[in-house]
C-alpha cells in the first residue's frame, strides 16, 4: 500500500499510534524524574530503578504475579485446548452450550465473579490465595484462548488428520504431529494472552488473596497513595521489558510455526508427507 | 468415549467455579443483611430487587450504558482505521505496527491507567498544550479529570486492541490483489473501502463490538481510578456494596440485575454476529 | 455466618491513613522503605529503653497478627518489640480500607489479633460481638494518653487523632473563608476546582456540620437534608478523592479541599499560600487507636504490644514517621517540632469544643448512613 495514496488511512493510523503511546511515553519519562513529586522533569536518574528492583514488596509481588502468570496460563490452555478440540465434533446443542459458556465467561463483569468465586471458596472453606488466584485467571482467562484456538480450528481442514490417519498413523501421532503443529500458533498466541491478562488482573487478585502475598498489581495499587512515584513508573518500564523480551521469543516460535498452517495445499501437504517420513 | 474425555476440564472449571459462584450470588440475592454484625440470612425476600428499582442507581446503569456504547463505538472507529491500515501493509510492518499496538499494554495495566491521571489533569501536558497553543485563557483550564470522558478515555485505551485484532485478523485474509483489481476498474480508495473493506471487516467489528462493549459496562478499576468518586459505574455501586458496606444481598441482587441485562445483549449480538457470519 | 473479609491490600480505596503517612514522607525526611510488611525477625534495630513494660511471668512465645494501614506505625516499633521478646513475632497485614464493615469483618475473620480500628469500628465490632475488651492493669502505660482521648476510646488503646477542616488557596478563591457556609455558598463561583473526601463518616459528617447538626445524629430528617446538600453541591465537586486530597492546593488546580488537619499541614510545607481553616459550624473529627479482636488466643501479648507502644519514644517513633496529631503529651520531647509545633494540629480550646469525634452509630443508624452516601456517590 502507498502511504502517498491514502493519507487519510496513514495520518488517523499515526494519531491512533501516538494515543497508543502517549501515557508509556510518560511512564518512560517519569521513571527517570529526579524529581519524586514528578510535578516538573528536573533532570534524569536512574536512581528509581535501582530502588524498585531492592524494594522487597516490589520483588515478592512479582514474583508471585509470575508464578500465578505461568501456573493459570498452564491450566487455561489446558481447558481451552482439550474443550475446542471437544467442541469440534461435540453435537450442535451441546456445542452452543459451550459457546455460551465462553462467551459468558467473558461478559460477566469480573468484579461480580471474583465476588462470586470468594463466596463459593469460603463456602467450602478451600483457602483463599495463591492456588485461588490462579483458579480464578485460569477460569477467566480460558475463555479467550478458547475464542482464539477455536477460530484456528474453524479454519482447519480435519482432511490433513484423516489423511494421516489413512497413512496408518497413531492417533497419538496425528495429534503430536498434525493436529498440535497446526494448532501450535493458535496455542501461542492463547497462551501469550492468557499469560498477559493474568500478569495484569487486579480484581480477581484483589478478592482472593486472602493475607497471602499480592500480586504485583496490588503491591503497585498500595504503593500509589499520594500519586504515581518515579519508582511505581520505573516497575511499570521493568514489566515492559520483560515481557516484551518474553513476547519476542515466543513470537519468534510463533512466526516460526507459522509457517507451517500457512500457505498453500500442496505446500501443506507435502510438508504432511515430511511429517511422516521423520 | 474418549472424545467425551477431552471436555471435563472445560466442565469442571466452568461448572464447578464459574456457574456454582454465580448461583451462590443469586441465592445471596434474595437475603438479608445485618449491617452491624455483618451476618447473612437467608430468607428468601426480594426486598433486594425492589430496593435497587426505586434509587438512584438507574441514573449510574444509564451512564453504565451510555458510556459503553460511546466507549465501543470509539474504539470501532478507531480499531477499524489501524487494522485496516496495518493489514494493508507488507508483511514485515505488519508485524512492527501489531508490536507498536501490544507493547504498551505490556506495562502494567495500573501503571498505565494512573498515567492518564497525570496526562489529563489541570496543569497537565495536555493542558499546557492547550494553553500554549493559545485555545484557553490563562486561568481557565480543560477539565478532563474525573469526569465521564476521562473514564471513557480509560476504558477506549484499555479495550482498543480487542477490537483492532479480531478485525485485523479478518482483514488480513483479504489477497492485496483484489484491492490492486479493484483499482485497475477505477475504483477509489473510499469505495473500495465501503464496499470491500467494510462488508469482511463486519464479523470481526461485531466480536470486537461483544468483547469491548459487554465488559466495559461492568467496568471497575477505571472508573475507580478515573472516575474521581463523582461518576460511578455500576460495577462501582456493586463493588461498594460488597466492599464499602458489607451489604452482600443487595450487592448481588445489583449483580444478578446486570448478569441478565448482558446476557440479554448478548444473546441479540450472537443472532446478529450469527446472521452475519452466514451471509 | 461467618464472612472472612476481602482483603484489599491498598489501593485506590485508600485511607486517609495511608495518605497521611505518604504525605509525612514527603515533608518529614523519613527512610522511605516501601510499605512494611514485617515478617518474622527483627531488623536489628535499637531495643527499646523498656522502661515501663514490667510484666511478671516467664518468657512468652508466639505469633501475633497485626491489621492495620500501610507504614502506620514507626519502622522501628515491631523490630524492637521482638528484639525485646524473643520469641515473639509480630506479623503485621497491611490493609488500606476505612470502612467499618470491612473492619468489622476483620474482626470476625479469626486472623488477627489486634486491629487499627476507629471509635465507629469499636462500637459497631462490640454491637457484633467480637471485639475483645483489653485488660487496663496490664496495659501500665495507658496513664500516658490524656484522659479526654481514653475516654473517647474505651476498649484499646487510642493512638492518633485527625480533624475534617478546610483547607484552600486565598489568592484563588478571593476572599476569606470561615465556615461550612462559605463553601456552599462559592461553589457555583468556583465549580471544578472544590475537593470534598471520599469517606461516608467525613464528608456526611462534615455537611451535617454545615447544616447544624450533629455529625453523629441519625435522624432521618437531618440525613434526608445532608444528602440533598450533597447533592447540590456535587456538579461543582471537581472530585471525591481518599488519596491526594489536598494536592491540588499545591498547584492551584484545587481552590478549596475538605481535608485532614495533618495533610494541609504537610502541603502548605510545599505551598505556603495554603491556608487551614477550622469551620465555625465545628469539626467532625475520628479517634483511632488499636483493639483486640475477640478470636484472639494471645490476648497477654496482644496487650504487650500495647503498652510497648504507648511508651513515648516508641510512640514518637510512630508520630514521627505518620506526622499526626497525637496523643500522649509525654511524647512531645521526642517529636519534631514541624509536629509538635503545628497550630493546625494542636488548635486551642475554643476550636476543639466544636470538633466532634465520630461515635458508633447504632444498627439503625448504620444502615441510613449507608443509603445515604450510596445514593450521593450514585447521583
Amino acid at each position: 500500500m502507498n502511504i502517498r495514496r491514502h493519507p487519510l488511512s496513514a495520518a488517523l493510523s499515526a494519531v491512533v499510534i501516538a494515543f497508543l503511546w502517549l501515557p508509556l511515553v510518560a511512564v518512560i519519562i517519569g521513571s527517570f524524574d529526579r524529581n519524586a513529586l514528578l510535578t516538573t522533569f528536573t533532570g534524569a536518574t536512574g536512581h528509581w530503578y535501582d530502588q524498585a528492583v531492592h524494594d522487597p514488596n516490589v520483588r515478592s509481588g512479582f514474583e508471585t504475579t509470575l508464578i500465578i502468570a505461568v501456573c493459570s496460563m498452564l491450566l487455561s490452555l489446558v481447558v481451552a485446548l482439550s474443550g475446542a478440540l471437544w467442541w469440534r465434533r461435540a453435537p450442535r446443542r451441546a456445542r452452543a452450550i459451550y459457546d455460551a459458556l465462553v462467551y459468558a465467561r467473558i461478559v460477566v463483569p469480573e468484579v461480580v465473579f471474583a465476588t462470586a468465586l470468594f463466596f463459593l471458596f469460603l463456602k467450602v472453606h478451600f483457602a483463599l490465595g495463591i492456588p485461588a488466584i490462579i483458579v480464578g485467571h485460569a477460569v477467566l482467562n480460558s475463555a479467550y484462548s478458547t475464542l482464539i484456538i477455536q477460530a484456528r480450528l474453524i479454519g482447519t481442514d480435519p482432511a490433513l488428520e484423516e489423511a494421516a490417519a489413512d497413512l496408518g498413523a497413531t492417533p497419538w501421532r496425528v495429534f503430536r504431529r498434525v493436529t498440535l503443529a497446526t494448532l501450535m500458533p493458535a496455542i501461542i498466541a492463547a497462551g501469550l494472552l492468557a499469560f498477559t491478562f493474568s500478569l495484569d488482573d487486579v480484581v480477581t487478585s484483589y478478592f482472593l488473596q486472602g493475607t497471602a502475598q499480592s500480586p504485583l498489581p496490588i503491591v503497585l495499587l498500595g504503593m500509589i497513595r499520594f500519586r504515581i512515584t518515579p519508582e511505581i513508573n520505573a516497575v511499570g518500564v521493568f514489566v515492559m521489558v520483560l515481557t516484551v523480551a518474553l513476547m519476542s521469543g515466543a513470537v519468534g516460535v510463533l512466526a516460526g510455526a507459522g509457517r507451517v498452517g500457512r500457505g498453500n495445499r500442496s505446500r501443506r501437504r507435502s510438508r504432511l508427507l515430511g511429517l511422516y517420513q521423520g | 468415549m474418549a472424545h467425551h474425555g477431552l471436555a471435563l476440564p472445560t466442565v469442571l472449571v466452568t461448572a464447578v467455579c464459574f456457574l456454582a459462584p454465580l448461583a451462590l450470588i443469586f441465592v445471596y440475592s434474595f437475603g438479608t443483611d445485618n449491617l452491624v454484625t455483618l451476618n447473612v440470612d437467608f430468607g428468601w425476600t426480594t426486598s433486594n430487587y425492589t430496593a435497587f428499582a426505586q434509587s438512584l442507581y438507574l441514573d449510574t446503569l444509564l451512564r453504565s450504558v451510555a458510556l459503553s456504547l460511546g466507549t465501543t463505538a470509539a474504539c470501532g472507529v478507531l480499531g477499524l482505521t489501524l487494522a485496516y491500515f496495518i493489514s494493508r501493509q507488507g508483511p514485515r510492518t505488519q508485524r512492527l505496527l501489531l508490536a507498536a499496538v501490544i507493547i504498551p499494554f505490556w506495562t502494567s495495566f495500573i501503571v498505565r491507567t494512573y498515567s492518564w491521571v497525570d496526562v489529563l489533569q489541570n496543569d497537565g501536558p495536555l493542558d499546557n498544550l492547550a494553553h500554549t497553543l493559545g485555545l484557553l485563557g490563562p486561568r481557565a483550564h480543560l477539565d478532563l479529570l474525573y469526569t465521564p470522558f476521562s473514564i471513557g478515555i480509560g476504558i477506549v485505551y484499555s479495550y482498543l486492541p480487542l477490537m483492532i485484532l479480531p478485525i485485523y485478523v479478518s482483514l488480513e485474509r483479504i489477497d492485496p490483489a483484489i484491492y490492486n483489481a479493484g483499482a485497475d476498474l477505477g475504483a477509489t480508495p473510499w469505495r473500495q473501502f465501503r464496499r470491500l473493506v467494510l462488508p469482511l471487516a463486519r464479523p470481526g467489528l461485531i466480536a470486537g463490538s461483544i468483547i469491548v462493549g459487554v465488559p466495559a459496562m461492568g467496568e471497575y478499576v477505571i472508573p475507580e481510578i478515573l472516575g474521581g468518586g463523582k461518576t460511578l459505574m455500576v460495577g462501582n455501586i456493586i463493588a461498594n456494596q460488597f466492599q464499602e458496606t458489607g451489604n452482600y444481598p443487595l450487592g448481588s441482587a445489583l449483580a444478578v440485575v446486570l448478569i441478565v441485562a448482558l446476557m440479554i445483549v448478548l444473546f441479540f449480538m450472537r443472532r446478529f454476529q450469527i446472521s452475519a457470519e452466514v451471509t | 455466618m461467618e464472612v472472612r473479609s476481602a482483603h484489599p491490600h491498598g489501593g485506590g480505596l485508600i485511607s486517609r491513613r495511608a495518605l497521611l503517612s505518604r504525605a509525612a514522607q514527603l515533608g518529614v525526611a523519613v527512610p522511605a522503605a516501601g510499605s512494611l510488611l514485617a515478617a518474622c525477625g527483627g531488623g536489628g534495630s535499637s531495643p527499646s529503653s523498656g522502661s515501663s513494660s514490667a510484666h511478671a511471668g516467664g518468657p512468652k512465645t508466639g505469633t501475633i497478627v497485626l491489621d492495620n494501614y500501610p507504614d502506620w506505625i514507626g519502622p522501628k516499633e515491631i523490630p524492637a518489640f521482638e528484639h525485646l521478646h524473643s520469641g515473639v513475632t509480630v506479623k503485621q497485614v497491611t490493609n488500606a480500607t476505612s470502612s467499618s464493615a470491612q473492619v468489622v469483618l476483620n474482626f470476625k475473620s479469626g486472623q488477627y489479633d489486634l486491629l487499627l480500628c476507629d471509635t465507629s469500628d469499636v462500637g459497631q465490632a462490640l454491637a457484633a460481638g467480637v471485639l475483645q475488651p483489653v485488660d487496663f492493669s496490664r496495659i501500665p502505660n495507658i496513664s500516658k494518653v490524656a484522659e479526654k482521648f481514653r475516654e473517647g476510646y474505651s476498649h484499646g488503646i487510642p493512638t492518633d487523632y485527625g480533624k475534617v477542616g478546610i483547607g484552600y488557596r486565598p489568592d484563588i478563591v478571593g476572599e476569606k473563608i470561615t465556615s461550612w457556609h462559605d463553601v456552599w455558598r462559592l461553589a457555583p463561583k468556583l465549580s471544578g476546582q472544590i475537593v470534598f473526601i471520599d469517606l461516608e463518616r467525613d464528608t456526611m459528617g462534615s455537611t451535617l456540620k454545615y447544616l447544624g447538626y450533629s455529625s453523629n445524629t441519625t435522624s432521618p430528617t437531618a440525613l434526608d437534608k445532608c444528602k440533598q446538600a450533597l447533592i447540590q453541591i456535587k456538579p461543582h465537586l471537581k472530585a471525591f478523592l481518599n488519596t491526594n486530597v489536598g494536592q491540588g492546593l499545591v498547584d492551584g488546580s484545587t481552590a478549596i479541599a475538605m481535608d485532614w488537619d495533618y495533610d494541609v499541614a504537610v502541603n502548605q510545607r510545599s505551598n505556603p499560600k495554603i491556608e487551614w481553616v477550622a469551620p465555625e459550624e465545628g469539626m467532625h473529627a475520628y479517634l483511632e487507636g488499636f483493639s483486640a479482636a475477640k478470636s484472639t488466643k494471645h490476648l497477654d501479648l496482644v496487650e504487650e504490644f500495647m503498652n510497648f507502644m504507648l511508651e513515648p519514644k516508641q510512640y514518637a517513633d510512630f508520630v514521627n514517621s505518620t506526622g499526626t496529631a497525637y496523643v500522649v503529651p509525654s511524647a512531645a520531647p521526642f517529636i519534631k517540632h514541624s509536629i509538635s509545633h503545628n497550630s493546625i494540629l494542636e488548635p486551642d480550646e475554643a476550636v476543639l469544643r466544636k470538633v466532634e469525634f465520630d461515635r458508633y452509630l447504632g444498627a439503625k443508624g448504620v444502615v441510613l448512613w449507608a443509603n445515604v452516601w450510596q445514593d450521593v456517590k450514585a447521583a
